[in-house]
């Protein structure tokens, strides 16, 4: 087998998609999947899926425009434009959000040091888990051939690794990667669809995958925006410690008003941001 | 365009239609210059509307019969008894999820859904599931179940109406957060569903073109039985379930009661044609075996929580002080209000009844595809019943709220559990006589399952006697169960006359009652039903 641009270009995307956990970034990964997955389609199912290019290249340019927009309006609004929070609460915030700060702050160099050295152990291991996606996929494509050409059964188990991997080693941490692990997987089922299925995909098939994942990206885009606005910080982590009743409140936010076990004494059981709230009244 | 042609057209279109001219009247009622009087008749007349577009849909799908064809797009649809089935199943959750939201008016929480997001996701919901019921081609099936699926998660996500503050509304928060992962575990857990039944539908069909090669067929109905599965949410992919019941119980009665049996049916009419091939190979019912299983172990686990913390106290205790809570230095405070075993076993309960249906249509045999069916149809009513009787809330001090409500958790309940008089249980025994006939180990380990959620049901409501005799006598069962900021105690009702003016008052109550006599009809109509479907 050759590796062609469409496949080399799948398996750059693939394995950043794995490996990358900026947003930004990882919607660029996307795209580099994307593209490859286009050409793969433009090359080898040419004949059978006529229709299929424009109405992939029109989704795929949708679909990478809501989530870079939304994501650059998540990274753009400040703490203290977020509604809920007192101003003493904004201002806290703020600061904990300036990196400066952070750096300049107490222990800084160890955590630095500490934190690079467990990034490095984290980015092997993800490199790791790659290299044996990429194996494991070649090797389905021998054993398992779902039908079509060798190209694009290759293709196809890499994007639904990638697809895979993504959402179980950062998914339910991440929600950008929660979103374009999903991504691949349906777009690993489309190009199922345009090599094995007996006809070429007929417009209300390509019409409904086509909505199915702007739907997908508009839902989760649209989550990004309002865990932004009522949990602060726009990752999972912060939503599910919500939901079980653990709320996140900054070292500044804790102790603004006092120690937090007498704030929290003092609202029957409330949380340290109370304590703010003394201090602000 | 022939007649029959457009009316065929016209039955996935018309909740779209009815979604559109209820947006204008929506808009139309928020505008400037419109007098209050007319802009509360229009809010009015909305969910009029909504339930009228439903209830058409219904006459509409009842008056056809037989199969078009659509050339310009490559689409066949058919209206058969089991998408009839299906189609009323569905639009009667949908009527549910529409009057109960429609029930709560003012006494809306502030993290819930607008109930306006609610009506709509109701009607493209049954546009999107008589598309899925009434389509010939199993891919377009797959994707139109899909499609309601993000339809409910969106309406989940939806931000809530008033801005919450943090450090003060902090029960509210936390519910916030139950309804938006409740949406986001649904899309996560339905778009790979999608995937597995679509890559099953698509090898099913390459097989046709190669009838040799039955490895490749027995491969596409792993991957259909699998992806069943993950798609109604049979345990342990029911982890959404939960948390939408709790926080958003409008969407909750979309994805359990409307989504869930949709699939079912779906999956009864894709796996039509290789029923037989799915009773000889006799292995492929396991999804739903075990599905009943874990849902068993789930309802017991959530029991066990409800009796060793029978009345929850707000706490205040720091769990974490590390780095590791979203890059954001600080502490972590519990509250107690985030607990609910009461959701949590209700949501085993639907797993449990799902896991029976489910091996109903996997099992390859006409009474397993029958009692399938006629579960899938006692969900639509059942869970209505048992997630408004759990969820809603006493609007006045005086009300007959606790009689009312224990009795619909209870036959609820017992509907779900396939009880004798209740609605599900034709269904469960046509089922449990499918297992016996494939096997003496289906139905112990269907038995197991419906046994352990039985127990856990029987510990929880002996949780919540024993509480309402310790305490002041005042708290409903499922309240004695839920965090008190947010299900707070109600007074007995003291005279007749009261119990009926606040019945009449609240859709809600009427809901609740007309589901409970559904559970009747549906019990003595069973025979009838199952004729219908297997003549």
């Amino acid at each position: 087998m050759t590796i062609t641009v469409g496949l080399a270009l799948i398996a750059t995307g693939s394995a950043a998609l794995v490996v990358l956990r900026d947003g930004r970034l990882l919607v660029a990964a996307l795209a580099v999947q994307w593209a490859g997955m286009a050409y793969v389609v433009a090359e080898s199912l040419a004949g059978s899926a006529n229709g299929m290019l424009p109405a992939e290249t029109v989704t795929a340019l949708v679909c990478l425009a809501v989530m870079g927009l939304t994501l650059r309006s998540v990274l753009r609004t400040r703490a203290d434009q977020l509604p809920g929070l007192t101003p003493d609460q904004a201002a806290a915030l703020r600061r904990q959000e300036n990196p400066d700060r952070e750096r300049a702050g107490v222990g800084a160099g160890r955590r630095a040091l500490n934190r690079s050295t467990s990034r490095l152990a984290d980015q092997l291991w993800l490199w790791l888990i790659v290299i044996a996606g990429g194996v494991v996929g070649f090797g389905l494509a021998r054993l398992y051939p779902p039908g079509g050409a060798e190209q694009v059964e290759v293709a196809f188990y890499w994007l639904l690794l990638s697809g895979v991997l993504a959402l179980v080693v950062d998914g339910a941490r991440n929600p950008v990667k929660l979103a374009v692990g999903l991504l691949a997987l349906l777009n690993g089922a489309v190009l199922l669809a345009a090599s094995i299925s007996p006809a070429p995909p007929g417009p209300v098939f390509m019409g409904l995958m086509a909505a199915g994942r702007l739907g997908l990206v508009a839902t989760l885009s649209y989550s990004w925006l309002v865990l932004r606005l009522f949990f602060v910080r726009p990752d999972m982590d912060t939503l599910f410690n919500a939901r079980d009743g653990l709320f996140v409140t900054g070292t500044e936010l804790a102790t603004a008003g006092g120690s937090p076990e007498q704030s929290g004494a003092d609202q029957g059981g409330a949380t340290g941001t109370a304590g703010v709230r003394d201090a602000g009244e | 365009m022939p007649a029959n042609e457009t009316a065929f057209i016209w039955v996935p279109c018309l909740p779209v239609a009815v979604a559109v001219l209820a947006s204008v009247i929506v808009w139309v009622a928020h505008l400037k210059g419109v007098a209050p009087r007319i802009a509360v008749a229009l809010e009015l007349l909305v969910p009029v509307l909504v339930c009228g577009g439903l209830l058409a849909e219904l006459v509409l799908v009842a008056t056809l019969e037989g199969t078009v064809t659509l050339p310009e797009v490559g689409v066949t649809l058919a209206i058969s008894p089991m998408a009839r089935l299906g189609l009323l199943a569905a639009n009667a959750a949908l009527l549910g999820a529409v009057f109960f939201d429609w029930s709560q008016g003012a006494d809306t929480p502030a993290y819930s859904v607008q109930p306006l997001w609610t009506l709509l996701a109701a009607l493209l919901d049954s546009s999107l599931l008589a598309g899925a019921l009434m389509v010939q081609d199993r891919a377009i099936m797959v994707l139109c179940v899909f499609g309601a699926a993000l339809v409910t998660s969106a309406a989940a996500i939806t931000r809530p109406g008033v801005v919450l503050r943090h450090g003060y509304d902090d029960p509210e928060r936390s519910m916030l957060a139950r309804r938006l992962a409740g949406g986001i575990k649904h899309i996560a857990i339905a778009t790979p569903g999608t995937g597995l039944l679509l890559a099953g539908a698509l090898l099913m069909d390459r097989y046709a073109l190669n009838l040799e090669n039955r490895p490749l067929l027995q491969f596409a109905l792993g991957l259909m039985a699998l992806g069943l599965m993950v798609r109604a949410g049979a345990a342990p992919f029911s982890a959404a379930s939960s948390d939408l019941v709790q926080a958003a119980p409008g969407s909750a009665l979309l994805v359990l009661g409307a989504g869930g049996p949709a699939v079912l049916v779906a999956g009864l009419l894709m796996l039509a044609p290789q029923r037989d091939i799915l009773a000889a190979s006799g292995v492929w019912a396991w999804p739903g075996a075990v599905g009943v299983l874990l849902a068993g172990m789930r309802a017991l686990a959530a029991a066990r929580h409800a009796l060793s913390v029978p009345v929850p106290v707000p706490v205040a205790s720091v769990t974490d002080n590390s780095e590791n809570n979203g890059g954001m230095t600080g502490r972590l405070e519990k509250h107690a209000y985030a607990a609910g075993p009461a959701a949590d076993l209700i949501a085993a309960t639907v797993a449990l009844q799902t896991g029976w249906a489910l091996f109903g249509v996997l099992c390859g045999s006409q009474a397993g595809a029958v009692g399938a069916a006629l579960v899938a149809l006692n969900m639509a009513f059942a869970v209505p019943l048992l997630v408004t009787a759990y969820r809603y809330p006493a609007p006045a001090p005086v009300s007959q709220a606790r009689g009312l409500r224990r009795a619909g958790l209870i036959v609820g309940a017992g509907s779900l559990l396939g009880l004798p008089l209740c609605g599900g249980f034709a269904g469960d025994m046509m089922i449990a006589q499918a297992a016996s006939s494939a096997g003496g180990v289906w139905v112990a380990l269907l038995l197991v399952g419906s046994g352990l959620t039985g127990a856990g049901w029987l510990a929880t409501l002996w949780a919540g006697a024993s509480a309402a005799h310790g305490g002041n006598g005042t708290a409903p069962v499922s309240c004695a169960l839920e965090p008190q900021e947010l299900c707070p105690p109600v007074a007995r009702p003291r005279h007749a006359w009261q119990i009926i003016v606040h019945t009449l008052r609240s859709p809600a109550r009427l809901l609740m009652l007309v589901l409970i006599g559904a559970q009747a009809v549906l019990f003595v109509l069973s025979a009838q039903i199952a004729d219908a479907l297997w003549p």
